[in-house]
């Protein structure tokens, strides 16, 4: 990277600097235009048609941060954009008429709804959620017609006009440039909001459960919030319709409607921020328009989600991401600039990262899977500034203590520590939290990230606050430069910069186990547990994963390798515990253990090509 | 006991939804929104026949029609709205497509037959019995016998045959039943084809008891998977469990505090089960993490 493919002139960079923006600047500027072009050339009925878009844009954008991000299907949007109409229709009623006060309410109102419907749909896995968040649009006529009083019940509540702010009258311009506002801000910050963070770590999420749990996220937390979050639109969305149309009855929000805002959302596109617009579009001017059409308009939104869902990798918005992305490669070499103006935020020379080991000690730790008794009893002590490896073979419980270390196997009994702290019974994300650091047998990489985006998923835990992440505070910009330039002094510290920008899936089997160990370096671990690092890997590859094992050894850190590679443990490690039939048989340095007799007998002893190895040793 | 035994049909509705979920979920571990809408094309099956010719013979080639029609529709629907995407290891991709599929279905019945909800005409049926002080129409003792008689048969039919240990094998682990020669194509085939010819049959004594409507699917997915969440996600005894259980609620429900309540009431349980069991009373835990 120091040898930029461009001249340094501060002009030159300047105006890279502005077009390496074009990605995310251009879609601002076609969404200003769509909402001042209509203000300036079309009449009110165009311009209440653009309105309704907004509307259906918050709703489909609130859906799509749940399903194309989280990977949750919620069909309930419905009902939190009912939830705002009515708080907005009621405040109104009741003398309430400042636009922004009901907007505030309808937005708390629909997360109300959103926690009700989500925080036991997300229990289980994503279709329980799709069934209780529709259950939800199913009982609006009801609870509209049980609380008559409040809301008017079949009759519907009217009387909803001439919004205020800051108690002048807001005129329908003003309405209109209000909504415009709203839609676009609320998109802004969903777009700050998948790139922060919080919205990377649902890319692991979708990776694996396990994974995330180990950098320290609970998957559960992540996915409540991030539908939370979605439902703050679609309850704001109820407020602009509410003041658009002056009327709501519950016949305005049906199921059907909840299938036609899936419709629009698959077919803009379910992983893309700006898709929602475009499927909103296409929905309010297409099949919402025509009565005629009412007959076959169920069949259609049928059809469209099965051909939308087909080709489901990312509907519409898909191609037109890789029509701007060849765009900008002919603009000159767009990423390079992106990744240059990264890097000239980063001032990597002072980076550094540290490895603050602490003592691991585990004591009689027992696990039986029914009649099986993985763990019997098994004890193991681990020393910062030392590699500790498990020996033993397939069924001597060691990866079974693996993971009763960090949290995915709870012991029946025993003890273990990390420092001060017990690790038994805390949850995975929390034993993550907590400091301790692993990597897999099968290298879990996420979809969709280059390499430096990997190591810094390590850090994840940690970081700017919600708010100034969707806001894009000072304070979010500090943390966030804090963690990407750890992340680069860790791929620096495994000699691994050179790969920064390559897509990390692509990466050949022994980089990606670096790459693994790397994300677990950056998160500073006290304990680092290496599952069979060495399974698979050449020669090259063994010399490469031992070299970044000794540096993490110098620069302090605690490791603990499980392998079945023999000479290859032998050689790296410090202390060494052999494992058999859930009991740690002896403990001791690699010399110790060779000469070993109860190796020798029990374990060893089964393998002429292990006793082979060990001959060679001695 | 008149209440009783209206409590025990609804019920019985609702075990046969489950049943439909469960045939799926037990053979792959996927949710198939699109099952009651089976159960909604044999109701309109049974409308369109029958308010031309009902006797006993048309209700034996109805039958057998609808089985048939119904496996042809399930194994179309497995085999170009469910395949191509896990083909391509797109597992939640599945759940949109199914949707699709039931609002495709439900489009077709609703551009054929309109919004109003038609009666299915079987003479005889609805001829009261009196039983242990309390009357009880014979439709109903129909879909009571075939509701419990169905689930068991797929209760042992999952212990002891082939097809069912494939099939418990694939949503333990696949690749070991991979490994192990399963064939999970056509394990998953055969449950959808399975799950679509039985509930089409179903919908025909259904829609004698509930009527025939384009909603009767949408309706019934929603208060069938509270009974398949209650009875647990993989087991056909829970199923039973969670139909009958729902029946008396709603009844319940409908009797002490008024129809109205129904669907809240109804609603309030799923939260509670999902809150407190997520893997309903009888479920088998590795379905969870589907």
């Amino acid at each position: 990277m120091s040898s930029a493919p461009f001249p340094t002139s501060m002009r030159f960079q300047r105006i890279a600097g502005w077009i390496s923006r074009a990605p995310s600047v251009l879609p601002i500027v076609i969404a200003l235009l769509a909402i001042l072009v209509p203000l300036a050339f079309f009449g009110q009925y165009q311009q209440r048609q653009v309105v309704m878009i907004m509307v259906y844009t918050l709703i489909v954008s609130g859906l799509n941060l749940t399903f194309g991000f989280s990977g949750d299907l919620a069909l309930g949007h419905v009902a939190m954009f009912a939830t705002g109409a009515y708080v907005t229709a009621i405040l109104a009623n009741n003398g309430v008429d400042d636009i922004l006060v009901a907007l505030v309410c309808s937005a708390a109102a629909a997360a109300v709804v959103g926690l009700i419907s989500g925080a036991p749909g997300l229990r289980l896995s994503s279709w329980s959620l799709a069934i209780t968040s529709l259950f939800v649009v199913l009982l609006i006529p009801r609870v509209v017609v049980l609380a008559t009083d409040l809301t008017g019940g079949r009759q519907g509540l009217s009387g909803i006009f001439n919004p205020t702010i800051f108690g002048f009258p807001l005129k329908f311009t003003g309405f209109y440039l209000l909504a415009g506002a709203i839609t676009l801000l609320w998109l802004l910050g969903m777009r700050n909001f998948v790139d922060s963070r919080y919205g990377r770590a649902l890319l692991v999420l979708r990776e694996s459960r396990q994974l995330t749990q180990s950098v320290g996220l609970s998957p559960y937390k992540m996915r409540i919030r991030t539908y939370l979050i979605g439902s703050l639109p679609a309850g704001a969305a109820g407020t602009l319709y509410a003041y658009l149309v002056g009327f709501i009855s519950p016949e305005a929000f049906t199921l059907n409607l909840a299938i036609a805002v899936l419709a629009a959302a698959v077919v803009g596109g379910t992983s893309s921020v700006w898709g929602a617009a475009v499927g909103s579009a296409i929905l309010v001017l297409g099949p919402l328009q025509s009565s005629a059409f009412e007959q076959y308009s169920i069949l259609t939104y049928g059809i469209f989600l099965l051909v939308a869902g087909l080709s489901f990798a990312s509907g519409v918005a898909g191609p037109a991401k890789n029509a701007v992305r060849k765009f900008g490669g002919a603009l000159g070499k767009l990423h390079v600039l992106q990744q240059a103006r990264l890097l000239k935020n980063l001032q990597p020379e002072d980076a550094t990262v540290v490895i603050p080991g602490q003592l691991l000690i585990a004591r009689g730790v027992f696990k039986a899977f029914g009649g099986v008794k993985a763990l019997d009893g098994a004890a193991i002590t681990a020393e910062p500034g030392k590699i500790t490896a498990i020996l033993g073979s397939n069924g001597a419980g060691k990866t079974t203590l693996l993971n009763t270390i960090s949290g995915f196997v709870s012991p029946d009994s025993g003890m273990i520590t990390v420092g001060d702290t017990s690790l038994v019974d805390l949850p995975p994300d929390r034993i993550g939290q907590r400091g301790v650091g692993r990597t897999f047998q099968t290298p879990q990489i996420p979809h969709g990230m280059n390499v430096l985006d990997v190591v810094e998923s390590g850090r994840f835990h940690q970081g700017p606050g919600l708010l100034a992440s969707i806001m894009r505070l000072p304070s979010y910009r500090e943390a966030q430069r804090e963690n990407r330039t750890v992340a680069l002094a860790a791929l620096r510290f495994a000699g691994l910069e050179h790969l920064m920008f390559e897509s990390a899936e692509s990466l050949p089997l022994g980089t990606r186990r670096l790459l693994e160990v790397v994300r677990a370096v950056a998160r500073e671990p006290n304990l680092l547990l290496l599952d069979e690092p060495a399974a698979g890997l050449d020669d090259v590859g063994l010399a490469e994963l031992a070299q970044l094992v000794r540096r993490i050894r110098e620069a302090g850190g605690t490791v603990i390798i499980v392998e079945h590679n023999v000479p290859f443990v032998m050689d790296l490690a410090d202390e060494v515990h052999v494992m058999e039939l859930g009991r740690t048989i002896a403990s001791g340095t690699p010399g110790e253990i060779a000469n070993d007799p109860a190796v020798i007998a029990s374990y060893l002893g089964e393998s002429l090509t292990a006793q082979a190895d060990l001959e060679e040793l001695r | 006991m008149t209440l009783v035994w209206a409590a025990l049909a609804l019920g019985s509705v609702y075990i046969i939804v489950a049943l439909g979920f469960n045939i799926v979920m037990a053979s792959n571990g996927l949710f198939n929104f699109a099952a009651p809408q089976f159960i909604m094309i044999g109701a309109f099956l049974g409308y369109a026949v029958f308010t031309a010719d009902s006797s006993a013979l048309t209700l034996t080639l109805v039958i057998v029609g609808a089985g048939t029609g119904g496996a042809v529709l399930g194994y179309l629907e497995e085999r170009f709205a469910v395949r191509p995407l896990l083909k391509r290891g797109h597992r939640h991709g599945v759940l949109v497509t199914t949707i699709g599929v039931a609002v495709v279905i439900e489009g077709v019945a609703f551009a054929l037959f309109g919004s109003d909800a038609l009666p299915v005409p079987f003479e005889g049926a609805s001829t009261t019995l009196s039983w242990l002080g309390g009357g009880i129409q014979i439709v109903d003792v129909t879909l009571i016998s075939l509701a419990i008689v169905l689930a068991l048969g797929f209760h042992f039919a999952s212990k002891y045959t082939r097809w069912g240990l494939s099939g418990r094998a694939v949503t333990a682990d696949k690749e070991a039943a991979l490994l192990r020669g399963v064939n999970s194509g056509r394990v998953s085939v055969t449950a959808f084809a399975l799950s679509g010819g039985l509930l089409t049959v179903c919908g025909i004594f259904i829609g004698v008891k509930l009527q025939a409507s384009y909603h009767l699917g949408t309706e019934l997915v929603l208060i069938g998977f509270v009974a398949f969440a209650l009875g647990g996600f993989g087991s056909y005894l829970g199923a039973i469990l969670g139909g009958l259980f729902l029946g008396a609620l709603q009844m319940g429900t409908a009797f002490f505090l008024g129809g109205e309540y129904q669907l809240l009431v109804v609603y309030g349980v799923l939260l509670a089960v999902l809150l407190i069991k997520p893997t309903g009373i009888l479920g088998d835990r590795r379905i969870r993490s589907v």
